[in-house]
C-alpha cells in the first residue's frame, strides 16, 4: 500500500507556508494517498528543550483534532516553526489538514446532529460523511451548502481499491437506507474520512430497489439520516423540530410564541385538552403556532421503517392528516406551503431572518434557514462547544454574534471557523 | 507474555494508585485544577515543593478523552501502528464505560477502570512491539528484557520515565513525580526473574498512559 510518510508531510507543509490553500480532492489526485487511520511512531527526544512555542502547538493541535500526540511529533515541530515566526494560520492548518481532524473532530461534532439523541457515538452515515467532506472541501463548499446542497459524500471506492483496500459495496440500499453497509464498512475498517470521501452531485432515494433523484433536496436536513431520526412514525413535527434545534441551535421552548397566529395548526391537535380550551390557549399554541406554519415543507417526505429509507409522495402522505376529527376546524393539509410565524419579538432577533417568511417545500425552508443569522452563530456555538469544551455563556452572545458575522464574511468556511474560534481568548487555549 | 487474570488485576489497582497520586487532585465538577506551570515543569526543576507533588491554582476548562477518541489517543501517544486483537477488544469492550462527552463531571471509577484496562492493552502492545526481534527502540532503550528488573538502573529508570512523559504527557515528568514512580517500582518490582521487567515496564507504561495527564486535554 502507498502511503505519505510523515516526514514528508512536514516537508511539504514547511515549502507551502501561510497560504495553503487544500483543494476539494478528486479521484485522479487522491491516487496516491494512506487511506487508514495510522498511529505514527514518535522518537521521543529525552534532553531537547520544549519551548513556549511548542507547547503552545501541542495544545492547539489537541483543541482542533481532540486528539493529543508525543510533544516530540514532527506535526507539532511543524506548528512551533511556524508560530516562531509567527504565523499562527499555517500552524493551525497543519491540525485541520490532519487525518484526526477530520475522523474526531468533525465527524463527532456532526454525529451529535445526525440523530435524535444527540450523542457523539451515533454511527457515521450520510449526514456526518457529508459534514465531514464540506469542511474538508471548505474552500470551495460554504456551510450553507450544509442546508442547501444537492450533493451527498460517501466512500470513494476508485481511491479505496488503488491504494490496496476493497471496494465498499454501493448498492442503492447499501448507499441509501439506514440499513445498508457502506459508511458502516468505512467506520469499521478505520479509514481516513479526508483520503476516503468523495462528493456525488445529486441525492437519491430509493424507488422500488432502484436510485432515482431526489425531488426536493436540502442538504442534510434530507439525508437519510436525519430523515430516519426525525419523520420515523409521527407527523413530521420533529423534522422542524429538530431542524431548528441542530442547525438554529435553538429547542422549541426558545422559539415558542404564544402570540403567533394559529390559522396552520393541524386537525389533530385538541383545542380543549382537559375540556378546557385556556391550556391550548396558553400552552399548545405557543409550540404549534410556529412549528405546524412550517410542517407543510414535510407534507410529501415520510420514512419506511422497514426499509430504512425516505419516501416522497407527490400528495400529501396520510400522516399528515390523521386524528383529523380532534379537531376538524384546524388546519387542513393539501400541498407543501409553509409560513413561519417566528419572526417577531424575541425570535426576529435571535434569528435574524433575511428571506422571504413562506415557500413551498423542504429545500425553500432549508434556505430560510442557512440564510438567517440563526445558522451562523449555531455553527459558532457548535465549534466553540467543542474546542473549548465549554458552550457559550449569555455574555459571550456578542462574541458568538461578531464570530458568526467573521464565519459570513468568509463565505461560510467552516475550517476556518474552527481556526478562529481556537484562538479566542474566551476559548482559553494557549 | 500471557496475562493471567491475577496479574492484569494486580496491574490495574497499582495503575489506579497511581493515577490517584499522579493527577486528580483538588476536583471540581466541569474544571480541573490544572498544573499550570507545565512549561515551566518540562525543565524538571520543580523545587520549591520539596518532596511533594506541587500544584499551581490555574482553573481553566479542561476535558478528558471521550470514548471516541480515547482508544485512538492512546495508539498515538504509544506509538503503537497495529494494535493486537486483544487491544482492539478491549476498546470494543470498555467502550460503553467511558465519558461519553469528555466531561470532567462523567469522570466514573467504572470509566477508570476502562481506561486503565485499554491503557494495560497498549502497553503490553507496546513493549512486543519494542522486545521484537530487530526492533528499533523508542521508549525502552536502556531496559535489558532478559536480567531482572533489579538491572534496571536509576538512570535507566529516568530515561524510560522521560520518553513515557513526552509521548504521554506532551511534557516532561516533574522530580516528585519520578521519585513517585520509581518508588513504586521498586516496592513492586524487586524480583530477579526476566519476565519481572517486562511487568515493570508495564506497570509504570500503564500507570502513566491511564493517569489524568494522559487523559484530559
Amino acid at each position: 500500500m502507498k502511503k505519505t510518510t510523515l516526514s514528508q508531510i512536514a516537508i511539504a507543509q514547511l515549502t507551502l507556508g501561510a497560504s495553503l490553500v487544500i483543494a476539494p480532492m478528486t479521484s485522479a489526485q487522491a491516487q496516491t494517498v494512506d487511506i487508514m487511520m495510522r498511529a505514527p511512531q514518535v522518537m521521543p527526544e529525552p534532553n531537547a528543550v520544549i519551548t513556549a512555542e511548542r507547547t503552545r502547538a501541542s495544545n492547539l493541535f489537541k483543541a482542533l483534532t481532540s486528539v493529543s500526540i508525543p510533544i516530540d511529533d514532527p506535526r507539532l515541530k511543524s506548528m512551533e516553526t511556524y508560530i516562531k515566526a509567527g504565523n499562527i494560520a499555517a500552524a493551525e492548518h497543519v491540525a485541520t489538514d490532519d487525518p484526526l481532524f477530520y475522523n474526531f473532530r468533525v465527524a463527532n461534532l456532526a454525529a451529535k446532529m445526525s440523530t435524535r439523541d444527540e450523542s457523539a457515538r451515533a454511527p457515521l452515515s450520510d449526514f456526518v460523511a457529508t459534514f465531514v467532506g464540506v469542511v474538508r472541501d471548505s474552500d470551495s463548499t460554504p456551510a450553507t451548502q450544509l442546508l442547501t446542497g444537492n450533493f451527498y459524500y460517501r466512500g470513494d471506492n476508485a481511491v479505496i481499491t488503488a491504494n490496496g483496500g476493497t471496494a465498499l459495496p454501493e448498492a442503492p440500499m447499501d448507499l441509501f437506507s439506514l440499513k445498508g453497509t457502506h459508511y458502516s464498512q468505512i467506520a469499521s475498517r478505520n479509514y481516513s474520512l479526508k483520503a476516503v470521501l468523495k462528493r456525488v452531485d445529486g441525492q437519491q432515494i430509493v424507488v422500488n430497489n432502484a436510485a432515482v433523484a431526489h425531488p426536493d433536496p436540502a442538504g442534510l436536513i434530507t439525508s437519510v439520516a436525519f430523515v430516519g431520526a426525525h419523520a420515523v412514525a409521527g407527523t413530521n413535527r420533529r423534522m422542524v423540530e429538530y431542524s431548528y434545534r441542530e442547525f438554529m441551535c435553538t429547542p422549541i421552548a426558545n422559539w415558542a410564541d404564544g402570540t403567533s397566529p394559529d390559522d396552520r395548526v393541524g386537525q389533530d391537535v385538541d383545542r380543549m385538552p382537559g375540556g378546557s380550551p385556556n391550556k391550548f390557549l396558553t400552552t399548545c399554541k405557543n409550540c404549534h403556532a410556529n412549528m405546524d406554519g412550517q410542517r407543510g415543507a414535510f407534507g410529501f417526505l415520510d420514512y419506511n421503517d422497514n426499509q430504512g429509507i425516505a419516501t416522497f409522495s407527490t400528495t400529501v402522505v396520510q400522516k399528515m392528516l390523521r386524528n383529523a376529527d380532534q379537531y376538524p376546524q384546524g388546519f387542513r393539509m393539501t400541498n407543501t406551503s409553509w409560513i413561519n410565524y417566528a419572526n417577531v419579538g424575541k425570535n426576529a432577533d435571535q434569528f435574524g431572518w433575511r428571506s422571504p417568511a413562506s415557500g413551498t417545500g423542504i429545500g425553500q425552508f432549508a434556505t430560510m434557514l442557512s440564510k438567517s443569522q440563526g445558522f451562523s452563530r449555531c455553527m459558532v456555538r457548535r465549534v466553540f462547544t467543542d474546542v473549548c469544551k465549554r458552550a457559550p455563556v449569555a455574555t459571550e452572545e456578542s462574541m458568538v454574534r461578531s464570530v458568526a458575522d467573521q464565519f459570513e464574511a468568509s463565505n461560510y468556511h467552516m475550517r476556518n471557523l474552527f481556526e478562529m474560534v481556537v484562538l479566542r481568548p474566551e476559548c482559553g487555549i494557549n | 507474555m500471557k496475562h493471567t487474570k491475577h496479574n492484569r488485576l494486580t496491574l490495574q489497582v497499582l495503575g489506579l494508585a497511581a493515577i490517584s497520586l499522579l493527577g486528580y487532585q483538588n476536583c471540581a465538577p466541569g474544571t480541573l485544577n490544572s498544573k499550570g506551570s507545565a512549561s515551566s515543569a518540562s525543565q524538571g526543576s520543580f523545587s520549591d515543593c520539596g518532596d511533594n507533588l506541587c500544584e499551581v491554582a490555574d482553573v481553566k476548562m479542561v476535558a478528558i478523552s471521550n470514548s471516541q477518541n480515547v482508544g485512538t489517543a492512546m495508539l498515538n501517544k504509544a506509538g503503537v501502528s497495529a494494535p493486537s486483537t486483544a487491544t482492539t477488544n478491549a476498546f470494543t469492550a470498555q467502550s460503553g464505560k467511558l465519558p461519553e462527552t469528555g466531561s470532567v463531571d462523567q469522570i466514573t471509577a467504572p470509566a477508570w477502570m476502562a481506561i486503565a484496562t485499554m491503557g494495560s492493552e497498549v502497553c503490553n502492545d507496546l513493549l512486543t512491539q519494542e522486545t521484537a526481534a530487530n526492533a528499533t527502540r523508542r521508549i525502552f532503550n536502556s531496559v535489558d528484557f532478559a536480567r531482572g528488573p533489579a538491572s534496571v538502573t536509576t538512570a535507566a529508570k529516568d530515561d524510560v520515565i522521560r520518553r513515557l512523559a513526552r509521548s504521554f504527557w506532551s511534557r516532561n515528568e516533574t522530580m516528585q513525580e519520578a521519585a513517585l514512580i520509581k518508588s513504586a517500582l521498586d516496592d513492586s518490582f524487586s524480583g530477579a526473574t526476566a519476565g519481572d521487567t517486562r511487568k515493570a515496564m508495564l506497570f509504570v507504561c500503564t500507570a502513566m498512559l491511564s493517569s489524568t495527564d494522559a487523559q484530559k486535554y
